[in-house]
């Protein structure tokens, strides 16, 4: 088995290219600047329809399962 | 970042339900172990853990492929999933027979319109955010 495993092991380190394992740079900080980007704002229409729909859920509360389950 | 626009549009779009997704199961898992609901947790399960998932990456794929020819605001884009994915929901439960979905059709008609405003905010807010995260549709 040896001599087929080293033929195997050559044949694959010939096939594939080494990998660098040190990353060309830290991909976080650029990450985070991305996160940064954009800050997001709710219009006040969007405000109303959240609040009618916490409104409606509070009032009717039976429709929390159908909402958990078609979410 | 070029690449794999379409891979990275439906894992923008799953990005949103799947952790929302933990919290309900949370949550029915509550209502059947701690308080003894019968919930059929196995049956009801197959949609919110299979179906809506799949369905909002695919969704935010199909926004992606759209984008270019039809603006669609992408808020009105997901607010139209609604339309396709309750339907679908009622149906499987009547098909695995989970009786307290398939048998409160009335509210699931009142959970409509709430259903399209929350899907309507979440894409609008939340998918729109992770498609500009991940550079998709920017």
């Amino acid at each position: 088995m040896k001599p087929e495993e080293d033929k195997i092991r050559e044949m694959l380190c010939q096939a594939l290219p080494p990998t660098n394992p040190e990353m060309k740079q830290d991909l976080w900080p650029r990450m985070l600047r991305r996160l940064d980007e954009r800050h997001v704002r709710m219009s006040w229409v969007d405000r109303i329809l959240l609040l009618a729909v916490s409104a409606g859920v509070i009032a009717f509360p039976a429709v929390i399962p159908q909402l958990l389950y078609q979410l | 970042m070029n690449t794999h626009p379409y891979l990275r549009a439906y894992l923008a779009g799953i990005a949103v339900p799947t952790p929302a997704m933990l919290c309900g199961l949370a949550g029915y898992l509550i209502l059947r172990y701690v308080f003894d609901v019968p919930v059929p947790i196995e049956r009801m399960a197959v949609f919110p853990l299979a179906v809506v998932p799949n369905a909002w990456g695919l969704w935010n794929v199909l926004y992606l492929a759209l984008h270019e020819h039809w603006h669609l605001p992408i808020g009105a884009h997901g607010a139209v999933l609604p339309l396709i994915l309750i339907p679908g929901g009622y149906v499987l439960a009547r098909l695995l027979s989970i009786d307290f979905i398939a048998q409160n059709a009335s509210w699931m008609w009142a959970a409509f319109p709430m259903a399209l405003i929350i899907y309507y905010l979440a894409w609008k807010y939340l998918v729109n955010w992770c498609n500009h995260l991940l550079g998709v549709a920017a």
